[in-house]
């Protein structure tokens, strides 16, 4: 089932299934990191007020704004 | 005999400006890229007769130019006036890094891969086949810890050597059909702008189909509307858009290049800084550490710093009257104390010299300016 970033529960397991729309600029950076369709992450840490969210993805940890988040498509995966 | 010129190019954090000070020593001079702020930092050293300009560039973890640092790398990479690329590669995050391995690998830079953070990768289990990633790869690949100024003096030899040669990297990233065809279409209406500045059309071609700005401003309005309809068809083809595609066809090919060669021996999840993170930054811990560390902080500042303050003499290593005296201070200074210090053993040895001990430096340190609060009985 899709949801966003910020559904998820810290240890939980996504992931990515694709991009929004637009926001090439913050997609291309999300790329870069190696956010791209199929990547698995796990979900670290969540800040206080929930954001950002870390995430550890291809053995280095990642930390991102819910709101520029939302560019990614994620889903749970059950383990 | 002709110089030598490189650029050390790698993502944020991976050591560049470590090996741009290992390769240079002290003869380094920080300059202005013309017309922005960001620092570029060039050096030299001296090698086997020759001397070697080395420029570092601001650390980017793709040349997709959407940021200032992104541009900056990419024009240098581009005028081609390096003799060599040393494209630094944190070994500890190999695929992240080697993204923008490949995107250099496009531009059909010169490339030497220096191989940094051998150390952390050991470290987190990981066993890299050095030789077979350079087979791979199809350019020199250098072994290093820059911090331990290991295996720099192979890599000055590699570049020295790499410098004569005029040979280029033949690894290549392998794009869906969808793509080489339009990258091929546009390739062709490209070749003549592209002559005069000598740049590939087959790389600005594909630099298009990623919607990039700065390629953008190179091409013309006919060649931007073709653009524009070959992404439409690689979106319909793939079901994604175009940068999507050709971003993961990068990660593909690094994924096929370290297949094999970059080996991890049982899952070593956490670090020893992990584990620091785990009890620092945590809910129930985080803010009593926080705090007792900044309380450790104040108490060493006040027993310890007041002894050293202008106008004192030190204790005589007296330790347990100098703690007494911290615990005065303390109470005049966080529990509003009137700055008497009854039976104060150091106030008492400093009264026969007349001179107050420490309040008014600590108070004063704090921004209460209550002078001449200290009273010694």
């Amino acid at each position: 089932m899709e949801k966003t970033l910020a559904d998820f529960m810290v240890g939980e397991t996504g992931q990515v299934v694709g991009f929004a729309k637009g926001a090439h600029a913050y997609r291309q950076k999300l790329l870069a990191m190696g956010l791209i369709k199929g990547t698995t992450f796990r979900v670290a840490r969540v800040a206080p007020m929930g954001d950002p969210v870390e995430i550890r993805i291809r053995d280095f940890s990642l930390s991102l704004r819910k709101d520029e988040a939302k560019a990614l498509r994620v889903e749970e995966v059950r383990q | 005999m002709k110089n030598i010129s490189i650029g050390i190019v790698g993502n944020p954090n991976c050591g560049k400006s470590t090996l741009f000070n290992c390769l240079t020593g002290a003869k380094q001079q920080v300059g202005n890229w013309p017309g922005v702020t960001v620092d570029r930092k060039t050096g030299s050293y001296r090698f086997k007769e020759k001397t070697v300009e080395v420029v570092d560039t601001p650390g980017i973890y793709s040349l997709a130019a959407t940021s200032l640092d992104e541009k900056i790398t990419r024009t240098f990479v581009l005028d081609g006036k390096a003799d060599v690329i040393v494209n630094i590669v944190d070994a500890s995050n190999i695929e992240r890094n080697l993204y923008l391995t490949s995107q250099l690998l496009e531009m059909r830079a010169p490339l030497i891969i220096a191989l940094n953070m051998m150390d952390m990768a050991a470290e987190r289990q990981l066993t890299i086949d050095v030789q077979g990633l350079a087979e791979r790869l199809g350019c020199p690949v250098v072994p290093l810890t820059a911090s331990k100024n290991k295996g720099v003096d192979e890599l000055k030899q590699t570049i020295f050597q790499a410098a004569d040669l005029i040979s280029l990297p033949m690894a290549e990233t392998t794009y869906p059909a969808s793509v080489e065809e339009a990258r091929t279409a546009l390739a062709w209406d490209l070749k003549d702008a592209c002559l005069t500045g000598g740049i590939d059309p087959h790389w600005l071609a594909l630099k298009l189909l990623e919607g990039d700005s700065l390629a953008q401003e190179m091409a013309d309005p006919a060649v931007m509307a073709r653009a524009a309809v070959l992404q439409e068809n690689i979106e319909q083809q793939e079901d994604e858009e175009a940068d999507i595609v050709i971003a993961s066809a990068r990660y593909g090919f690094v994924s096929r290049l370290t297949e094999g060669l970059v080996k991890k021996r049982g899952l070593v999840d956490t670090t020893v800084s992990d584990r620091i993170d785990r009890l620092v930054l945590s809910r129930v811990y985080g803010i009593p550490i926080f705090l007792a560390a900044m309380y450790l902080m104040f108490m060493f500042t006040i027993n310890l710093g007041g002894a050293f303050h202008p106008g004192t003499e030190t204790p005589g290593g007296d330790g347990r009257k100098l703690a007494g005296h911290g615990r005065h201070l303390y109470r005049d200074l966080c529990q509003g104390g009137s700055g008497r210090h009854p039976g104060c053993a150091l106030c008492r040895d400093r009264q026969a010299g007349g001179r107050s001990w420490g309040s008014r430096g600590a108070l004063r340190f704090l921004g209460r300016h209550r002078r001449g609060i200290c009273h010694h009985s």
